[in-house]
Parts: structure tokens; sequence; C-alpha cells
């Protein structure tokens, strides 16, 4: 797993090779001030580092599916001596894995 | 009620930004919002954020708290955040180039220098794997001392914002 520290570095990499980068304030647009750039790589790093810590969470809850659905599995599971449900709920695990 | 809704400033994107602010919040009203709408970006799978501006500038300190219900036709999943450094709105793009996102943030107490700023956001982003994912919920931002003048968007992970009209308007008091 990559550190906040490593992340940045890759991140800043990433910003110098885009660059030049505009914003846009209303109507006027413009290249990003110093600031903003260094200020774009915290937000870009940080946001990164978040999603490898804890991005499986979310992509668990998207691959879980709706709560009525699964009971749906858990039905005919019950009704037929399946193993839909478990077996799904599983492969969504292995699927998206905790960081170890 | 008519007349109730008061434009204060408008902006459309036409070319790749890194970022897109729309700034005009003052203290001439309490109540604001912002409307996205056609908002795309460059990169798959990156999240379509915000941030409040001071000076017209997105403030990136670690100061907003939000919590959001996304409902996909595949289900509802939670987004929270603690001392993050923007809120967040749905993914903008998920390997299709036409996600669109769409919202209304409902802007409190930006203009005070003493009170946390408010949002109250209202969404739904079409055109992902799921077709449409529709966002609800809020956060605050917790810092204070500096008035907050608008809104700034762009997408968290890398990419630009390619297309988009955001309005800003004022709730008469």
């Amino acid at each position: 797993m990559a550190t906040l520290e490593e992340i940045t570095a890759e991140v800043t990499a990433e910003v110098e090779a885009e660059k030049p980068l505009n914003k846009q304030v209303n109507n006027e647009v413009m290249e990003l001030t110093d600031e903003d750039y260094a200020q774009l790589i915290t937000d870009r790093a940080a946001y990164k580092y978040n999603q490898q810590e804890f991005g499986y969470i979310q992509d668990r809850q998207e691959a879980y599916g709706s709560i009525s659905d699964q009971l749906d599995m858990q039905y005919w599971d019950n009704v037929n001596g399946t193993t839909t449900w478990k077996d799904h709920i599983a492969k969504v695990k292995s699927d998206n894995p905790k960081p170890e | 009620m008519a007349g109730s809704l008061i434009k204060i400033n408008e902006t459309t994107v036409t070319s790749n930004q890194s970022s897109v602010a729309i700034t005009g919040i003052d203290n001439s009203y309490n109540v604001y919002i912002v409307k996205t709408v056609g908002m795309e970006g460059t990169a798959h799978d990156q999240p379509l954020r915000f941030q409040v501006t001071e000076s017209g500038t997105g403030s990136g300190d670690s100061d907003y708290d939000y919590s959001l219900k996304n409902l996909g036709v595949n289900g509802a999943y939670d987004r929270t955040g603690t001392n993050d450094t923007s809120f967040t709105l749905e993914f903008t793009d998920e390997n299709t180039a036409q996600a669109q996102h769409m919202s209304l943030i409902y802007c409190y107490n930006f203009s005070s220098t003493t009170e946390y700023a408010l949002v109250t956001i209202e969404g739904i982003t079409v055109g992902r794997t799921q077709n449409a994912v529709g966002v609800t919920g809020g956060g605050v931002y917790t810092q204070t001392g500096t008035a907050r003048d608008g809104l700034s968007f762009f997408q968290a992970g890398g990419g630009n914002i390619r297309a988009g009209h955001i309005t800003l308007y004022a709730l008469k008091k």
C-alpha cells in the first residue's frame, strides 16, 4: 500500500505532466496559480489515498444490490435450499477486498 | 411565490477546466441556490466534488463534513465524509463518455464570518452503468472567519470538467 507521501509524489508528477491547467471563475478562464497547483496536488492526493484505504466500502455497497433483491435471494435460498445470497455476498467481498 | 428567485450569476463550460467556480454570494440574501446542469468530466469513474470559495478561490482545508444518500437503480448507498477537503457529489462518469450530473445546491450562512456554512444537495447523475443515480443529503463547512462567496467544482481524482452550465440564484428575503 502506498503512503500518502508516495501518492503525493505520484500526483505531483501527474500534475506536472498535465500543465498548463486552467480554471474558470465565472466566465473568466485563467491558468492555475502556483498556490492553485499546490492545492490541486493536495486535494487529488488526499482523495486517492482515501480511495486506496476506504474505496472498497463504497464499491461493496454498490455491488451488494438493493435490500429487496437480497431478501428475495434469501427467500428462494430458504425455499430451494440454495446458497445464492451467501455466494453473492462472498463474491462481492472477494471482488472488492479490504486493503491489508 | 412569483418573483422570489433572483438570478445572480451564470457560467458555461465549453472547454476543459480543472475547476469551475461561480461566485456572487454576499449578505444581500439569506439563502442562495446553485443549479448545475449537464456537468461532464473527462476522467472515468472520478467523482464530481465542490468546495466553497473565499474571494473566488476554492478552499481546500479539511473542514468539510457531509452525508449523502445515493439512490441507484441497483440499490441505495451512502457517501459520508468528515474533515474532508471538499463536498462530494455522485460520480460523473463511469465507463461511458455520456454521463452527466445535475443538481440543486442550497447554500446557507455563506456570508457569515462567525457561523458554519451549510449546504443541502439534491441531484442526479445519468448515463452511468446504473443509468440513473439520485443524490440527496447535505454538508457543513466548519471553518469560520472568512465569508464564503460561491462554489468551485472539480473532478477529485484527476481529469477536467469539460461541459456544464452553472447558475447562481438567490431566494428573496
